[in-house]
């Protein structure tokens, strides 16, 4: 009954988009920022324009970078970012920034970054939500739009805070407290906190402390009484990671979030010091079921796709089939080191391979420890082999040592298994060496 | 209005006493606690009593080698030949001590491509001489000239020519004197530069991927994969080719591949354990930073695992000719035994070590998450 009541209230009821239309000035003008910052650091030269090779997601091949016109897919998706800050042809504009960001995130999965993941799905749920009805170039004033349209993209936060926080009910996060274990004793060089990270107690509150967070969070943020208090966390949280850990854009990204819970009282006050408008008006959606149909698939598949990775035996750490658009979070410190070997199968002759002839010091990193990249990358070697040397067939074998979460590094891939005989599909994979130890938990 | 004005101030304000509250720590420099490594110490030791010193050394054998290059040049006979010999030999054992240094005032002036491109370009080094006779040398900045610059093309002239070859090319003399000066230079141009720079690399102790810890513990593991394992093993016993390639051996024509390479796993190990330069005393270094952790092998100490390694290479490595070349061309199989000992070095500092103590394998400054 009161789920029913609480539905019937955000399906009927109109509610102040004060709240949706701050969350998207904020949320473009990061997205701008973000732009400019990747073009400052000569990211786009180093991570999409300099490697020869780009590791792509099953089923996204055609996705790459477009040479020197990768730059202008950056500048569209910097210009689509502000137009939608500010509310100026926004229904365009935001389907450019979520086509854009999206592109450019698929080009190469070495850097692929949850927080891009979100910047991704949060363009895609704007894109059908009324973000520009009030508060913007639009019209400047207030707008009532539908409540649910409000409440979605808050909805869509808490979900991923509350997936983050999941994850982290495993054994390695609270019983070693790890990787925390690892990666606090690296920053004794911050002054102050900087000299208690060695100390074991302090690894085991940053983690119990971390998982209480994400999991409570979204939920306190809800209530205006526990509000305030939620929201200094957020800022503790956020800024405290930011100090540790080299995490970019995101902490702000997850602030603007946060922001977003405020009663739209708070937001109008500042909303209409930037944007002077007085009319109030009603705003009914377009297409109001394809609107709800969309947003109810847009849950559906953000409350299932995280849990993608039960379908999967054996350690989830160690295979990550379904690692990624999970919201696992800094749960891993994960490093390998894989070379392979290469064998013609027509004359018997074999080489191992310099990685460092075909994949960027980045690159080889990430595929060290990812099975996918790994497979992909072996594909690539045997088609290049085959094609430059003129060659009929060439298998290609890997040896490869993985190291997790302070454990010692062991074999990871069957040196015995030819990779090229193996496809890349969604299937389980079957030519990994067992991890031998157990974590516990989700 | 006033209410939401009241309450944005809250709000605010609370935004800004945690601000307040955690900046300041991003800034002083305050000390670490007794009982936390302290990576500022480690990199003063590192560089006062090895990096320093062994620049030091550097710099004065390639002051000998150009000494004993122009007596060549204007002496043109057997006993001056030989002192040379001696000298390029002196000087390239010393360089193994320092090729692993590349950060700060060697990577600036890409020392060890300028020092140590091998094999050596003979057609081009040929040509070399012949321009350089008349007056216009080849710019030993281009990295086009890398492969013909630094020991490999010393070691072509100096060890795989003979006396009556430079006595009827008295210009060819002259070109060693040129080769010689270069390296001494660039031996000096580092050395001063580390003078000036140690302060500021031993203050740099941070966690960042650009703080000197980060680019010492990159460099060491990449000079150990790139140049100790493939370089000088890998490559000439053909792991990364179908057939083995012995012309591909450092010190070609001196034939001294085993001594370089034994000169160079010394080197490595003193650094990694903490020695000082001289051999004399220890001090913290990679070993006592993993020991400090505790960071296990397999069964004991990571460190000790490393140290197997070490023993095991060296070992491996006694048993193989002293020429590399005559080794690989008669049985190429010992040195691909050598080879999987010192990849297994590989492992354990490439993933082991430097994920124990968070360093990232990589020079991209990229976001993680």
């Amino acid at each position: 009954m009161a789920i029913n009541a609480l539905i019937i209230r955000l399906a009927k009821g109109s509610a102040s988009v004060a709240p949706l239309a701050a969350f998207r000035l904020l949320f473009g003008l990061l997205m701008a920022i973000s732009m400019v910052r990747f073009y400052l650091n000569g990211w786009i030269e180093k991570l999409y324009l300099e490697p020869d090779f780009h590791f792509t997601y099953l089923g996204l091949e055609w996705v790459q970078p477009l040479g020197n016109w990768t730059y202008a897919l950056f500048m569209l998706c910097f210009l689509a970012s502000i137009f939608v800050a500010f509310g100026y042809y926004y229904r365009i504009a935001i389907w450019v920034f979520f086509l854009t960001f999206t592109y450019i995130e698929a080009m190469d999965k070495t850097t692929y970054l949850n927080h891009y993941y979100f910047i991704s799905m949060m363009g895609l749920l704007l894109a059908w939500l009324p973000a520009d009805a009030g508060y913007s170039l639009k019209h400047r004033g207030d707008a009532l739009v539908p409540k649910w349209t409000v409440f979605a993209p808050m909805l869509f936060v808490g979900l991923v805070y509350f997936y983050a926080g999941l994850a982290k009910l495993n054994s390695d996060w609270l019983l070693r407290a790890q990787p925390l274990a690892i990666w606090l004793p690296g920053r004794t060089d911050l002054p102050v906190l900087g000299g208690l990270f060695e100390k074991t107690w302090v690894h085991f509150t940053f983690s119990w402390g971390g998982a209480l967070y994400d999991l409570t969070v979204p939920f306190l943020l809800c209530y205006r009484r526990t509000r305030p208090y939620a929201f200094g966390l957020v800022l503790i949280f956020h800024i405290l990671t930011r100090a540790l850990f080299p995490i970019g854009m995101f902490p702000f990204i997850m602030v603007a979030g946060a922001i977003m819970f405020f009663s739209p009282a708070t937001h109008k006050f500042w909303l209409l010091k930037v944007f002077r408008g007085k009319a109030v008006r009603k705003v009914t959606l377009a297409l109001p079921k394809l609107s709800v149909g969309l947003t109810v698939l847009f849950f559906v598949g953000q409350f299932l796709i995280p849990l993608r990775s039960l379908a999967y035996p054996g350690e989830l750490f160690w295979h990550e089939q379904g690692f990624r658009f999970s919201w696992r979070v800094m749960l891993m410190e994960k490093q390998g080191y894989t070379t392979f070997k290469c064998v013609d199968t027509a004359t018997g002759e074999q080489w191992r391979v310099q990685n460092d002839q075909f994949l960027t010091a980045f690159q080889e990193k990430q595929m060290a420890f990812q099975p996918d990249f790994i497979l992909e990358y072996a594909h690539h070697l045997a088609e290049h082999f085959e094609r430059t040397q003129r060659r009929e067939k060439v298998a290609v074998y890997a040896e490869s040592y993985v190291a997790l979460n302070g454990r010692h590094s062991r074999p990871f891939v069957d040196p015995s298994v030819d990779l090229t005989t193996k496809k890349r599909n969604l299937r389980t994979i079957d030519w990994l060496l067992p991890f031998n130890d157990t974590i516990y938990g989700f | 209005m006033r209410r939401e004005r009241r309450k944005l101030t809250m709000y605010l304000s609370g935004a800004l006493a945690s601000l307040a509250f955690l900046l300041p720590s991003c800034e002083n420099g305050e000390g670490p606690a007794a009982d936390t490594w302290d990576r500022g110490a480690m990199l003063e030791h590192l560089t006062d009593d090895f990096i320093v010193p062994a620049f030091e050394n550097y710099k004065s054998q390639t002051a000998d080698l150009v000494a004993a290059a122009t007596w060549f040049e204007d002496f043109t006979d057997q006993q001056s030949l030989d002192r040379l010999r001696e000298e390029l030999e002196d000087a390239y054992l010393a360089w193994q001590w320092v090729s692993f240094l590349e950060i700060g005032p060697g990577e600036a002036k890409a020392l060890r491509f300028r020092s140590n491109t091998f094999p050596t370009d003979t057609t081009n080094l040929k040509s070399d001489i012949t321009s350089f006779a008349a007056g216009s040398g080849p710019n030993f900045q281009l990295p086009s000239t890398f492969d013909r610059q630094g020991y490999p093309a010393l070691d072509f002239l100096v060890e795989g020519k003979d006396l009556d070859y430079f006595i009827s090319n008295p210009d060819a003399a002259a070109y060693v004197s040129n080769l010689a000066i270069s390296l001494h230079t660039l031996a000096v141009d580092v050395d001063a530069a580390w003078e000036n720079e140690r302060i500021g690399f031993i203050a740099n102790n941070g966690s960042a991927a650009s703080a000197s810890t980060n680019k010492l513990a990159n460099d060491y593991v990449f000079h150990y994969e790139k140049e100790f394992r493939a370089g000088k093993v890998g490559i000439p016993a053909g792991v990364f080719s179908s057939v083995p390639l012995p012309e591909k051996v450092e010190s070609l024509y001196g034939g001294y591949s085993r001594k370089l390479f034994l000169e160079a796993l010394k080197a490595h190990r003193a650094f990694f354990f903490g020695k000082s330069y001289d051999g004399l005393s220890e001090g913290p270094g990679f070993a006592a930073y993993l020991d400090h952790l505790n960071v296990r092998g397999v069964d004991g100490l990571l460190s000790e695992e490393m140290q197997e390694v070490f023993t095991e290479s060296e070992n491996l490595a006694l048993e193989l000719n002293e020429n590399f070349e005559v080794q690989i061309s008669d049985d190429h199989i010992k040195a691909l035994e050598l080879y999987d000992a010192v990849q297994r070095g590989v492992v354990i500092l490439k993933v082991d070590m430097m994920q124990a103590l968070n360093i990232k394998v990589d020079y991209i400054d990229a976001d993680g998450d």
